[in-house]
């Protein structure tokens, strides 16, 4: 399966899981982060670690992922575990949100087609309103 | 001068009540002006259509030259007016197709444009149009040009080009085809003389089950229009073999297997029913039982306790405050509406019907029941309410109520319908159909007066079941007894011809001045003339039609009131006229049936209007309500159900509307005096026939 096929949250994980790679790789070779005026140097990481530069500014796990390596100077890229359960609980609300987005999207092409149903059942009562005035008017029978 | 013109519609004003006024440019560009009357084109044109059109060209002293449309038929737009007709129409709006595709369109097919079109052939258009566009425009093509075929077929075939609307809205798909594949569709609309033919024209053989089937139903419709809901086997035998012009009955019993076969008719014990009227029977007698079985867990009461001394409370305040006496009878039929679900309430004109209902509201009142009452006529309808003091409505706005989903299915109202003996049995059907599940109904009428007009029979058959509750009211209250009236209608009600002396100037009682036709009115003049002082005096008539039908009688005395009065231009009114309302206008709250008398005539140069008292209101009725009223100093002795009058003239001669039923009806209107002026035998031989409402074959039974 190509990327570009993948979903946001996917390619989320994705990244989320290269960076971790990436950082472990940098402890077992007990080398430093590449750093800029003390700072991640993000341009650095982002070649080194295959990941795009923007992922660094816009994914939460990624930045938490650095700003830990850091923290810990350099010494262990495993998240603690109260930061595994926030991330765990963003994933949930994440799977949950996507499965109320497709919930959605079935309501509405169901809701679509029910409006087209009631247009010709309202048509089709038009109709039989109009066969049932025939018929009481002369008692005769309207063929369908 | 006749004038026929195609022309593309410019501009269309419809009018209130059908009909349109409306312009054109014909293919030389010359602007023309029509008038159609509602009777005359059965939709107001659209503008962009092309309508081919016949009529007379008269000038109007404000509008110039103007067509009355004869005949108007839409017509297919073909060359470079499809253009147009895209543009202007409608039904093409929002697809998209302005000037510049419109002209794209017609750039790239031209006059094959049609053909593309006619032939569906969206795939074709996908060069100039998106494939969703095309199928639309296909779409709605086929939509608006159908009607134009359909119209095409209805001429071709001879029947009624108003008809087309009608077609249209029962089979709005494919509605061609449908007509082609069997044509005795038709049969719906039209006689079976006009239907056959064009089926016959259409290839269709004389032993075709479709022609079979449609012969059966056409004897049974035939039937229906004599009011018969059931024909014996014999006589239906014998009618399809003529109906199918065979000549043996061995093809008519093969029609009528095949129509039984294919569900088209209903076969009971006592003969064959058209399958309408049938299912409508089947439908009224089922809801009657189950109101009178009573819906498991509903209170049938109106009181849930105590009901003997409610109801003997409810007749003490009433005999109290009125200064009445309910009699036995009366009691009686009380007790049957506060404790049966049902109840049928009979009793000749004068005998208290209005007293017992009087109590009933008021028993239903304490037991907060909401109550329903109403009557066929307007006119009916403003006396119940009058009487009893309460509202009550015609039938018709009662059903229009439910339509609004006004009435409460859960509730338990209770109904009441008074002149119920005019129902027929499609208006029973829409009445049993409508009301809620635990309605209790009273039905009150007397079954000695009028049948309805409509066909099938349902009180007259209710008021002589053993399995009904039901009443009759006998002794007379409203006319004095001097009055001879109430003794002479109850020897009518058991056929016997009463003594009835000659005219002898104002008095009390029934009298006969023997007349021909051609002397009538003679007659009704010099009457009228010893009662001039009296007030109140109505002329009744057997029919529209003939010497001493209402029209005649209308027109000769119009023109004799209103020698001197201002006139109603290009209508046959004047001040001072009694006009009836013919139509029921619920804003105005006008009925059909209301009487009154034009006062005066306002306004000129066309732009007339009447001012009239009508049920005692003054109303203004302007010149589109004008075929709203008509003369009243005659009415038919139908429109005169449910209203009394001091005296009474009834011109009486052989119709074959004449029975007992309509000489008691128009004897009971008159409460001091009643002059029947006419053929003695007729009247003889009408009052000792058995009415017509006897002979009506019916399946309905309960």
């Amino acid at each position: 399966m190509s990327t570009n096929r993948l979903s946001g949250r996917e390619r989320g994980e994705q990244n989320l899981a290269k960076v971790r790679e990436y950082l472990a790789g940098l402890k077992a070779a007990n080398e430093p982060l590449p750093l800029d005026d003390g700072r991640p140097n993000i341009t650095a990481i982002s070649e080194a670690s295959g990941v795009l530069r923007n992922v660094f500014y816009t994914n939460a796990g990624v930045k938490r992922l650095l700003a830990l390596f850091m923290g810990s100077g350099g010494e262990s890229t495993e998240p603690p575990a109260r930061v595994l359960h926030a991330e765990r609980q963003l994933e949930i609300k994440d799977r949950r949100i996507l499965q109320l987005e497709q919930q959605l999207a079935g309501t509405k092409a169901e809701s679509e087609e029910l409006r087209k149903r009631l247009t010709a059942a309202l048509q089709m009562l038009d109709r039989y309103r109009v066969i049932e005035e025939e018929v009481l008017k002369t008692g005769r029978r309207v063929i369908p | 001068m006749t004038i026929s013109a195609t022309v593309t519609i410019s501009s269309v004003h419809p009018g209130p009540s059908g009909g349109a006024i409306f312009s054109g440019r014909d293919p030389a560009g010359t602007l023309l002006r029509f008038v159609a009357d509602r009777d005359r084109i059965w939709r107001a044109p659209v503008v962009g259509e092309v309508w081919s059109l016949e009529g007379e060209s008269r000038s109007h002293p404000r509008y110039g030259d103007q067509v009355y449309v004869h005949r108007a038929t839409p017509v297919e737009p073909a060359g470079r007016l499809i253009v147009n007709f895209m543009l202007r129409h409608p039904a093409f709006d929002g697809l998209g197709i302005g000037k510049a595709k419109a002209a794209r369109l017609w750039t790239e097919f031209g006059p094959d444009l049609h053909v593309v079109l006619s032939k569906g052939d969206a795939a074709k258009l996908s060069g100039v149009l998106s494939g969703d566009s095309a199928q639309k425009l296909v779409d709605a093509w086929r939509s608006v040009t159908e009607e134009a075929r359909v119209v095409s077929f209805l001429d071709e075939h001879g029947f009624d080009l108003l008809l087309a609307n009608k077609v249209r809205a029962v089979w709005p798909e494919s509605t061609l085809a449908k007509l082609s594949d069997n044509p005795y569709r038709m049969l719906a609309f039209a006689n079976w003389e006009k239907v056959d033919r064009a089926a016959r024209s259409l290839g269709v053989t004389e032993h075709d089950p479709r022609r079979q089937v449609a012969a059966v139903e056409a004897f049974l419709y035939r039937r229906l229009d004599s009011k018969h809901t059931l024909t014996p086997r014999a006589m239906l035998l014998d009618g399809v073999r003529h109906q199918m012009q065979t000549r043996g009955l061995d093809g008519s019993s093969a029609a009528v297997e095949q129509a039984r076969n294919e569900h088209a008719i209903v076969v009971t014990g006592g003969g064959y029913q058209p399958l309408g009227a049938a299912v409508m029977e089947k439908v009224v007698a089922g809801r009657l039982r189950e109101i009178l079985g009573g819906v498991p867990g509903s209170e049938r009461n109106l009181f849930s306790t105590n009901l003997a001394s409610i109801t003997a409370e409810a007749i003490a305040s009433f005999e109290k405050n009125k200064g009445l006496k309910l009699n036995a009878r009366q009691r009686q039929a009380v007790e049957m509406a506060a404790q049966q679900p049902l109840g049928v309430l009979t009793g000749g004109a004068g005998t208290g019907k209005t007293a017992v209902l009087q109590v009933i509201h008021r028993i239903a009142e304490q037991a907060r029941v909401s109550v329903f009452q109403m009557a066929l006529s307007g006119r009916a309808a403003q006396r119940m309410r009058e009487a009893t003091a309460r509202p009550a409505s015609t039938i018709a706005a009662f059903l229009r109520t439910s339509e609004r989903g006004a009435i409460e299915p859960d509730s338990e109202p209770l109904v009441i319908i008074d002149e119920s003996s005019m129902l027929d049995l499609p208006l029973m059907y829409s009445i049993v159909r409508v009301i809620p599940v635990r309605a209790r109904l009273l039905l009150v009428g007397d079954p000695y007066q009028l049948p309805p007009i409509g066909f099938g029979l349902v009180f007259h058959i209710l008021a002589a079941s053993q399995s009904i509750p039901r009443v009759e009211l006998v002794e007379v209250h409203r006319q004095t007894q001097s009055s001879g009236i109430p003794q002479a209608a109850h020897q009518i009600r058991r056929g016997i011809v009463p003594p009835l002396p000659p005219f002898a100037g104002v008095h009390a009682g029934v009298s006969f001045i023997e007349a021909d036709s051609s002397n009538v009115i003679e007659h009704i003049l010099r009457v009228r003339e010893k009662w001039a002082e009296c007030g109140d005096v109505q002329i009744l008539g057997v029919t529209r039609r003939g010497a001493s039908g209402i029209r005649n009688i209308n027109a000769t005395l119009h023109a004799e009131a209103s020698a001197y009065k201002p006139k109603l231009d290009g209508w046959e009114f004047a001040e001072g006229d009694p006009i009836i309302y013919v139509a029921n206008d619920y804003q105005k709250e006008l009925w059909n049936g209301s009487l009154g008398r034009i006062e005066k005539i306002v306004g000129s140069n066309g732009r007339q209007s009447l001012l009239c008292s009508l049920d005692g209101v003054e109303h203004e009725i302007r010149a589109e309500e004008f075929h709203r009223i008509e003369l009243a100093y005659a009415i038919t002795v139908h429109k005169s159900q449910g209203s009394q009058f001091n005296r009474v003239i009834v011109p009486i001669f052989e119709s074959r509307l004449l029975d007992r039923t309509l000489i008691y009806t128009a004897l009971t209107r008159g409460m001091q005096q009643v002059v029947f002026i006419g053929d003695r035998n007729a009247f003889d031989v009408a009052v000792a026939a058995p009415p017509h409402s006897h002979e009506r074959q019916v399946g309905f039974s309960m």
